[in-house]
């Protein structure tokens, strides 16, 4: 049986941290909601928490706050932004 | 009230700010625009004591126009007298003295191009996905806010 795998791509310092563009979290759950994908990624990777940085975790473009998402949505990752 | 155009773009090349100036008279004049404001970054040769090598900047590529675009529009709407913003950001390898971001603000007063060119700068110096790495000759720093990352602390260790 297949489990939902979500993949979730990264920025930034992210690429450093983990070592790639991109994170795979298999999820025993067709839907999640953003604060536990958050919660999955803290526990898989701890490293990340410790910077206490203020992730930011987007939807199809959109900046999710306390939205579901699904292994179809497009997700990413992001440190706080540095442009200007 | 007419609905401010708001033109905002990505790339690498530097812009022609005389053809963009022109252009923006010519379309904001007739709506009673009297007044633009420039603001160009550029890239710091020295940053606390050390010599900046280059920046590189990335972006989360697919929607960072649409994204830059709403915080734009976001500040706008509170300024009933802009006819026009322009607002370019460069990505990539860039060097001490090139220039980072462009934002010009046409408006019916020179009160409302400041003001408004200020808030757009500091909204996108905020929010806008964008990332910053900073290659000094003491090592390489990821911008965060005020806060300044050692690149060398973070590297996974291959295992």
């Amino acid at each position: 049986m297949f489990l939902p795998k979500y993949t979730i791509k990264i920025y930034g310092l992210l690429v450093d941290i983990i070592g790639s563009n991109t994170i795979s979290l298999i999820i025993d759950s067709p839907k999640i909601s953003v604060s536990k994908l958050l919660d999955e990624l803290y526990k898989k990777y701890p490293e990340l928490k410790r910077l206490e940085i203020p992730f930011s975790i987007y939807v199809n473009g959109r900046l999710a706050d306390d939205t579901e998402c699904s292994p179809n949505d497009e997700i990413a990752l992001l440190p706080p932004g540095s442009g200007g | 009230m007419t609905k401010p155009d708001i033109i905002v773009d990505i790339g690498r090349e530097d812009l022609s700010l005389d053809e963009i100036i022109n252009a923006m008279r010519i379309k904001t004049s007739a709506k009673g625009a009297g007044a633009i404001v420039a603001f160009i970054g550029f890239v710091k040769g020295l940053v606390n004591g050390g010599r900046v090598e280059k920046l590189v900047y990335t972006a989360y590529d697919k929607y960072v126009k649409e994204i830059i675009y709403d915080l734009t529009e976001k500040v706008v709407e509170k300024y009933s007298n802009v006819r026009m913003v322009y607002v370019y950001h460069k990505i990539g390898e860039l060097s001490p003295g090139d220039s980072t971001i462009y934002i010009l603000v046409s408006a019916v007063d020179r009160n409302t191009s400041f003001s408004a060119a200020r808030e757009i700068l500091e909204a996108i110096k905020k929010n806008a996905p964008i990332f910053k790495l900073e290659v000094r000759e003491d090592g390489e720093y990821w911008v965060i806010g005020d806060k300044r990352i050692n690149r060398s602390e973070l590297r996974r260790n291959p295992s």
